[in-house]
């Protein structure tokens, strides 16, 4: 790379003997700033194309051809997008996925929203307890908090049931029962969350001046006021930012549901009993990797992508308020 | 001088260089994989100890992931051109793996069509076999019998000594030694259908008289009178307030190993895991049931070690099948994992009456490629839906042709 000089430094290199006869380039600012900022870029840039964008090209490539990992690959064009349509799998992957979404990101807001602000005010002793006894689900590996709920769920000698036995209430089959498996599922769903959007939320509150709250208490205002009123509409970038995040989580579910349906020698992919907790990656994960079915599966993948763009993208459309301090 | 001393060197050099290559070459690694289980776990680790005995020359390195994992990891490893040397597949995948070009066929120098004909049960070599190529040699030979937890059987007034002798004889059984509590729910399973696959195979092939699976016509043949008269048996043991199992009774978890079911249908080697995980159950092994009036006829499945056609060390991989599957290493499989043999002249040294004459009533199942999960759903919608038996096995058989069709095709 060339200096960046004015014509005249360039001659004074130049009258070096031979050198002279090589022309020196000369660049704008301009363009001397953007190869430089290119030239920092590239490690990322050649990570990105490796890790995202070829694979991302790749899956595109595969989901237009049928390759069963036993045979050859063969185009198909539009085939396996036109066979999502009539593959109830895919209705029902997709009904669970809704079904997860629908119910875990509004219970975890429902209580995350609740709990920051509790810990938030100036008056709460033991804060740090709290927000850490919180966030544990969190950090806690999925994999090993699954099978503990899975036997607190069991409906025979679970913790879950004898509560349930003790309060006089009925005893569901849980996991075992079509009816009762993605309710079960889905609770360990948003108590693994719970903590990701408290903290979330806390940082959010505390970018909130202390002048708008002050201003709106002398003003006669009540704490519920306030929270409605001042808070709510001042927290509005992070709760969008929250509830994308989660969406996009609940689209993107695996563990949870593999771990707690698998087992008991059943010869077939986790996500029962009867497909009911069969989330869309699950879906996914079944067809290209159980069936062997790679350009189906990556078709599959591939609406999931889509999907999960659009309600994203209408999420921001619905509930981003822009505002001002 | 010193030129002479350095010809004297060369020369000398020269004379030992064909043995050095021999010395300094570094060992050849046999990248080993099949699918975890418990008693067959441990078996390989001595097995693997013996052969580099043997063998000073050859590494085998084994990777043994969890049965739900195994084929995922397998296939995609053999797609990208990575997968291991030695690999163990079921019988039903045979077709499949065959027709993909992925195995290599068995040298001559390890065993001749005429070796492997004489030495092995033919059902356990024929679904590998192609003209007159073979393509695996067999391993896991594997049939059905009963067991029986002695303790829990005679508390609910059974004698393990004289097992029920037909499908009846074992519904009522089972019924006798099923416990609930006040609110109705099992709390002590009859039988134990965890092993769905064991079960419904035991119906299946005693019921169906003619192929359950016809490859040739691709489809499956359990939606016939005789096949849903085998569910229907299905339908007595798991639904209504007869039943003697339920899926929600301990779901995934293994009932008869945790004292908590009286009967269970489960392979010989299933030895192993009682030895592993419940030592001190007094246990009866006996014949699977068969249907009032007929024969007993037992499924027999097998799996094979196979070598990867891609492999590039084929003839020390073929070296290691040849002693997994040797008489030595069969009678390994057979003390330490509960293995039946595929050679015929060992079955004396198997140690259980009922476990060696069960042997001679084997019919090798007919299964095709990756299409049991259709049958498992099958089980648990009979258990868990109130949809008519007939209704469900039509739709799942017609899943079974499809499934089927895209293994042979």
């Amino acid at each position: 790379m060339t200096r960046n000089t004015p014509p005249s430094a360039g001659r004074t290199v130049g009258a070096r003997g031979a050198a002279a006869a090589v022309p020196r380039v000369v660049l704008r600012p301009s363009v001397h700033h953007a190869l430089w900022a290119y030239g920092f870029l590239l490690p990322a840039l050649v990570l990105f194309v490796l890790i995202v964008a070829y694979p991302l090209a790749w899956a595109a490539w595969l989901s237009v051809h049928d390759w069963p990992f036993f045979g050859v690959k063969r185009y198909v064009g539009l085939g396996n997008y036109l066979r999502l349509a009539g593959d109830p799998l895919f209705w029902q992957s997709l009904r669970v996925t809704v079904t997860w979404t629908a119910g875990v990101v509004p219970a975890i807001l429902v209580i995350s929203l609740p709990v920051a602000v509790f810990l938030n005010a100036g008056w709460i002793r033991l804060r740090a307890l709290y927000r850490t006894v919180y966030f544990i689900p969190v950090i806690t590996n999925a994999v090993a908090v699954a099978f503990v709920w899975r036997w607190m769920f069991d409906p025979t000698f679970g913790i879950v049931n004898w509560a349930l036995g003790m309060l006089g209430l009925g005893r569901p089959a849980w996991l075992a029962d079509p009816r009762w498996a993605l309710p079960a599922v889905m609770v360990v769903g948003v108590w693994k969350q719970i903590g990701q959007a408290m903290v979330l939320f806390l940082a959010g509150l505390q970018t909130i001046p202390q002048d708008f709250v002050d201003a709106a208490r002398i003003d006669g205002a009540s704490p519920r006021q306030v929270f409605w009123k001042i808070t709510l509409p001042l927290l509005n970038p992070t709760l969008v930012f929250v509830v994308v995040i989660l969406v996009i989580n609940a689209f993107r579910v695996f563990t949870i549901p593999y771990v707690m349906s698998a087992g008991g020698l059943q010869a077939r992919t986790p996500g029962g009993p009867l497909d009911s907790t069969r989330v869309f990656v699950l879906h996914i994960y079944d067809i290209a990797f159980q069936r062997f079915a790679m350009g189906y599966g990556a078709a599959n993948a591939f609406v999931l992508m889509l999907l999960v763009i659009a309600v994203t993208l209408i999420q921001m459309r619905l509930i981003q308020r822009p505002f001002e301090y | 001088m010193r030129v002479r001393a350095l010809w004297i060197l060369c020369a000398a050099l020269l004379l030992v260089a064909p043995t050095l290559p021999a010395v300094a070459q570094p060992p050849v690694t046999i990248v080993h994989w099949q699918h975890f289980h418990e008693g067959r776990a441990n078996a390989l680790r001595g097995l693997v100890q013996v052969f580099e005995r043997q063998n000073p020359g050859i590494r085998v390195q084994t990777d043994l992931p969890p049965y739900e994992q195994y084929f995922a990891k397998l296939l995609s490893s053999l797609a990208a051109g990575t997968g291991p040397d030695v690999f163990q597949i079921a019988m039903e995948n045979a077709e499949q793996f065959i027709n993909a070009g992925f195995l290599a066929p068995v040298p001559a120098s390890v065993a001749t069509p005429e070796f492997i004909r004489d030495n092995y049960l033919s059902w356990t070599t024929e679904r590998f076999r192609r003209g007159s190529q073979y393509y695996g040699l067999p391993t896991d030979v594997q049939h059905l019998v009963m067991y029986i937890n002695d303790e829990l059987a005679r508390e609910a007034g059974l004698d393990p000594a004289k097992p029920p002798e037909t499908w009846d004889d074992l519904i009522a059984a089972a019924r006798r030694a099923t416990k609930r509590d006040a609110a109705g729910n099992i709390v002590q399973a009859g039988l134990d259908t965890r092993y769905r696959w064991a079960v419904y195979s035991s119906l299946l092939y005693q019921y169906v008289e003619g192929p359950v699976i016809d490859a040739r016509a691709r489809r499956a043949t359990y939606d016939s009178p005789q096949g849903i008269a085998a569910w229907k048996v299905a339908e007595t043991l798991l639904r209504g307030p007869g039943a003697v199992d339920s899926p929600r009774f301990l779901p995934g978890q293994r009932k008869w190993e945790f004292r908590r079911a009286v009967f269970y249908i489960n392979h010989p080697v299933n030895r192993s895991v009682i030895a592993a995980l419940a030592p001190d159950i007094k246990y009866t092994i006996a014949p699977i049931p068969r249907v009032a009036g007929k024969k007993l006829v037992v499924p027999g499945h097998h799996w094979a070690y196979v070598v990867n056609a891609k492999s590039r060390n084929v003839e020390a991989a073929w070296k290691w099948v040849s002693f997994l599957t040797s008489r030595t290493g069969q009678r390994t499989w057979m003390k330490n994992a509960g293995d039946l043999p595929a050679t015929p002249s060992l079955l004396p040294e198997e140690p259980n009456a009922v476990v060696r004459d069960s042997l001679r009533f084997v019919r090798p199942v007919d299964y095709v490629g990756v299409c049991d999960p259709i049958r498992n759903d099958l089980w648990d919608a009979i258990a868990l839906t109130t949809t008519p038996v007939e209704q469900l096995v039509r739709a799942a058989a017609e899943k079974e042709n499809a499934c089927v069709a895209e293994a042979l095709k």
